[in-house]
Order: structure tokens, then C-alpha cells, then sequence
């Protein structure tokens, strides 16, 4: 076996390898979002939290637009599109900030009850709080993989770092997908 | 699907994600039965750790269609 014959298999032993640890990481924190999912019926049974319909579907269709964007990116980046790639990257970035604006900013001025009034803000203010704290470290994570693309430090060969992200992206918006119905649509007042 | 470009595949994908959104939300002001809105939530969730997360490439490692080398 010839040494870039190795060094080809040593890197997919490594890619396969971090796959893996990525998911198992998904994997337990989709058991905290679960927690968070159980504890809502539980506390609360099927009752509604009320909250402003037309806010919640704009959040949802820009954490969906910024999932659109990231796979963009992956795709660009696999390509070799430096360009596509960057532009993908940083209107991915500007779309998370204004979810967590519609979030934190609107939808937690906007609820009629507070962090303190009893199980309905408790459930509501820490399921939207942790996806909230996970879309920020998901932006920090995507500025740090954008200041490595304009650095030019990807290859459409090698680019582990880009998908990583994009995943971590992705799993945000795949909680999202979940949380949306259970805090806006499901419930009766 | 997989014979789309993964550009094309991701622009489907999305107009998918975004018809469920809708039937979801006019589903969930009409105040259908939840198992509804689960069953629209489960297919887009499918959706997104299908095609823009790949987990196939977990399950079976030497399935790279899509990916880098």
C-alpha cells in the first residue's frame, strides 16, 4: 500500500470514527430535549401555552430557510465553490441570529407569564431557553468554521469540520421541528 | 431523489419542509387531533436526518454519495 494509499485510509478511519462520536453526542442530547418534550405533557397535560401563532411560524421559516442555507454551504464547500460556500455560511449565520432575536427577544417579551409563574413557565422558558443556548453555541461553532473557510483552510476533499457543523446545525432545527407543534400548535386555552 | 445533485436535492428537500410547515400550521389553528401534527413533525424530522444529515453515512460508512472523501 502506497503512503497516500495510508494516509486516504487513516483519514475515512478518522472521519467514520468522528461520525460516530457526533451522533452519539446527538444521541444523549436528544435525551435531555426528550426530558424537557416529556416534562411539558406531564407538568401541563393538554393544555395550550398560548402564544403568538404568526411569531412562532416566522421563527420556524427562518430556522428552516438557515437549514436550507447550511446544506448549501456543505454542498459549495464539497465543490470547491469558496465563494458559494462563504455567502451560504454567513446567511446561515445572520438567519440563526434572527431566530434567537425572535425567541428571546419577541417571544419571551411578548408571553403573558414569566419564567416564575408555576409549571407553564417554567416548561416554556427552559425548552425555548436550552434550544436557544444550543442555536448560540451553533453560531459561535459556524463563526468559527467561517473565519477557517475565508482563511482558506478546506478542501472539497477535506472539510470534516464543515459537515460536523452542519450537522450540529441541522439537529437544532430537527429539535425545532419537534418543539414547534408541542409550544405553538398543540393545546387547548 | 438520489438522483438528484445534492444542490437540487437540497432545494427539494426544503419546498417539502416548508409545504409540511404550512399544512402543519394551518392543521394545528384548526385545532386537528395531535396525532396529526406528530405525523407532519416525524416526516419533516425524516426529511432532515435523511438528507441534510446523512445518517446513512453512520449506518453504513461506505455509503459517501453526497459527501467528501
Amino acid at each position: 500500500m502506497s503512503s497516500i494509499n495510508k494516509s486516504i485510509f487513516g483519514y475515512q478511519q478518522k472521519l467514520a470514527i468522528s461520525r460516530l462520536g457526533l451522533w452519539l453526542f446527538f444521541a444523549s442530547d436528544a435525551f435531555m430535549f426528550g426530558g424537557l418534550l416529556v416534562s411539558r405533557f406531564y407538568l401541563l397535560g393538554y393544555k395550550s401555552f398560548n402564544l403568538d401563532q404568526n411569531l412562532g411560524l416566522l421563527v420556524t421559516s427562518i430556522l428552516l430557510i438557515s437549514s436550507f442555507f447550511m446544506n448549501r454551504a456543505e454542498v459549495m464547500v464539497s465543490q470547491g465553490n469558496q465563494k458559494g460556500f462563504i455567502t451560504s455560511l454567513v446567511i446561515t449565520i445572520l438567519l440563526g441570529i434572527s431566530f434567537l432575536v425572535g425567541v428571546v427577544g419577541l417571544e419571551w417579551g411578548s408571553a403573558h407569564f414569566g419564567p416564575g409563574d408555576g409549571a407553564e413557565g417554567a416548561v416554556f422558558y427552559m425548552m425555548t431557553g436550552m434550544h436557544a443556548f444550543h442555536v448560540l453555541t451553533g453560531i459561535i461553532f459556524l463563526s468559527f468554521v467561517l473565519r477557517n473557510g475565508i482563511n482558506k483552510k478546506y478542501t472539497p476533499e477535506k472539510h470534516y469540520a464543515v459537515e460536523a457543523s452542519a450537522n450540529y446545525w441541522h439537529f437544532i432545527d430537527v429539535v425545532w421541528i419537534i418543539f414547534y407543534p408541542v409550544l405553538y400548535l398543540m393545546g387547548t386555552v | 431523489m438520489t438522483k438528484l445533485s445534492p444542490l437540487r436535492r437540497g432545494i427539494v428537500v426544503f419546498i417539502m419542509l416548508a409545504v409540511l410547515t404550512a399544512i402543519e400550521y394551518y392543521l394545528g389553528v384548526n385545532k386537528v387531533p395531535a396525532i396529526l401534527l406528530w405525523a407532519v413533525a416525524i416526516i419533516k424530522m425524516l426529511l432532515v436526518l435523511q438528507f441534510f444529515m446523512h445518517i446513512s453515512r453512520v449506518i453504513n460508512p461506505n455509503n459517501e454519495e453526497g459527501g467528501h472523501e
